[in-house]
């Protein structure tokens, strides 16, 4: 299914990178990244605090003003600042095709809001672009997370640390169709993908393999009897429950066959009416 | 001093790099920011060190008791403290002198005093720490934009910033943000308690974390002067 989104023509489409907390989804996502420029797409990168040289593939990306940010003179940049490199760093609708990278949405959701984010999606998309996201899911709270779910075509949640990652995806298609898939994806060392198979399911202990009942200490082991003897295990077949009517038949009583007797005393309000009688369902 | 934790943070090579530090109560990360500063003053570098969370006094005695000349240091200006309690005092000020009841610390103010106007060889920037900021009423938004533009200052001179956050795992603001922080520096060190409870041949254990590799997990024993880090299991007590 990963493989799929890499081949499909991306145009008009949303990724959307959930980090369980390992920090590994930026290796998948330069991965991808690089997987396009391989198809000789531009990229733009938003920078979320880092320098655009610290920034991967920047060499084969075109610069626009959001990347010149750290050569201005200004000390002090403010929310709205960055949220105006963001509407900056959006492509023009027409071909070619964009790719605008989003690495580390985690900051911009707590100083612009998922609702700008969810617009910068929505504008790339609809001008054609595609929009890459990579968010860390402990650091921004679950309601704008999901706000970034609905909004994105495809929402991958990644596992795992190193280039060994169990990606978890929701992929919607044009068709309309939406699938669900869990792999496991194998980075080499230049985040070429190399391995995709279906990541296995966690197999169930067989019947055979549970444990058996306890068998019968070997007499001698311990100075105390552990087990019953013939006459007390007869006795304590005999015996009778007190809880138990005679007319039951003590306790050897099979499944499905327990009942429960209540007897009201006097300061008992017992009605046998049916207390739901009056809802009107 | 402290040679366990210099094989462990890399620190000779931290210029222009973001060092985020999580502690997780009842452990104090005091030691990795005093080594930092250490380590920093040795390299012939000036440190500015924000001092919120504990008074300045605190980072003095740490410092001293490893080997550093705290008094000489802040005679030649190669240490400032800035006293975060007298910051919050002079913010949270009306102009008639009088303690205001609303608004919280603007975050600005904090980063004109730790970049300073006229200190422009700062090789080492030092915030303790982000949780007292953030009880002082400061949104998770400004202190992320803090340590943002703390991040680009740093970056223009190549300096090192190291930020420190408590993260109470019942406050889920508190751990949305030391995640964010985290999430965006070079190495991410978080330091916190056993889970089996108290040991006396070790104090904690530390998480190293760098972008998109495993953490590295390790034990420590913090000493009067030192601080030792081994693998896990490998402690006096054991071997």
């Amino acid at each position: 299914m990963f493989e799929k989104i890499l081949s499909v023509k991306p145009e008009g489409t949303s990724i959307l990178i959930i980090d369980a907390g390992d920090g590994s989804y930026r290796h998948l996502l330069s991965s991808y990244v690089q997987h396009r420029q391989q198809q000789q797409v531009s990229v733009s990168w938003v920078p979320c605090g880092q320098s655009a040289d610290e920034l991967p593939g920047t060499s084969g990306s075109s610069a626009g003003p959001i990347e010149q940010s750290d050569s201005s003179d200004q000390d002090w940049e403010t929310a709205e600042d960055i949220g105006r490199q963001l509407e900056a760093a959006l492509p023009l609708p027409g071909p070619p095709a964009r790719l605008l990278v989003v690495r580390d949405a985690s900051r911009l959701l707590h100083w612009l809001g998922p609702t700008a984010l969810c617009r910068l999606i929505r504008r790339s998309c609809d001008r054609g672009h595609q929009v890459v996201l990579g968010v860390l899911e402990e650091a921004v709270p679950e309601e704008h997370l999901s706000q970034l779910r609905h909004y994105s075509t495809h929402v991958l949640s990644v596992e795992g640390a190193g280039r060994e990652l169990t990606v978890s995806g929701t992929y919607r298609f044009k068709a309309g169709k939406v699938e669900t898939a869990t792999e496991r994806v194998s980075l080499s060392a230049d985040l070429v993908v190399t391995r995709v198979e279906p990541a296995r399911p966690v197999p169930a202990v067989p019947a055979a393999a549970r444990a058996a009942p306890a068998a019968p200490l070997a007499p001698g082991l311990t100075t105390f009897s552990l087990q019953l003897s013939e006459t007390e295990k007869q006795s304590r077949d005999r015996l009778v429950l007190p809880y138990l009517r005679p007319e039951q038949g003590g306790g050897d009583s099979g499944p499905g066959t327990g009942q429960i007797f209540y007897q009201p005393d006097a300061a008992d309000d017992w009605d046998e009416e049916d207390p739901d009688d009056d809802l009107d369902i | 001093m402290f040679t366990d934790l210099v094989d462990l943070l890399h620190t000779d090579t931290v210029q222009g790099h973001f060092l985020a530090v999580t502690e997780q109560p009842p452990a104090d990360a005091s030691f990795v920011l005093c080594h930092l500063i250490n380590r920093a003053l040795r390299a012939g570098g000036a440190v500015r060190v924000l001092a919120l969370d504990k008074p300045p006094a605190h980072y003095r005695h740490l410092c001293a008791k490893c080997g550093a000349d705290v008094r000489q240091a802040e005679a030649a200006g190669a240490l400032t403290f800035v006293d975060g309690a007298q910051l919050t005092a002079r913010a949270l000020r009306s102009d008639s002198g009088a303690l205001t009841a609303g608004g919280p610390l603007p975050v600005r103010a904090v980063f004109d005093q730790l970049t300073g106007s006229a200190d422009r060889s700062a090789s080492l920037l030092v915030l303790d720490d982000l949780s007292a900021l953030a009880a002082l009423g400061c949104r998770p938004a400004d202190l992320l934009l803090l340590v943002h533009n703390l991040q680009r200052w740093c970056r223009r001179r190549d300096a090192a910033l190291a930020t420190l956050t408590s993260r109470d795992a019942d406050d889920r603001t508190l751990c949305q943000l030391a995640a964010a922080v985290a999430g965006s520096a070079d190495l991410a060190v978080t330091v916190r308690g056993l889970s089996s409870g108290h040991c006396a041949e070790v104090t904690g254990e530390l998480e190293l974390r760098r972008p998109g590799e495993a953490a590295l997990l390790r034990q420590f024993k913090a000493e009067d002067r030192n601080v030792r880090v081994f693998a896990a299991g490998t402690s006096r007590a054991v071997l």
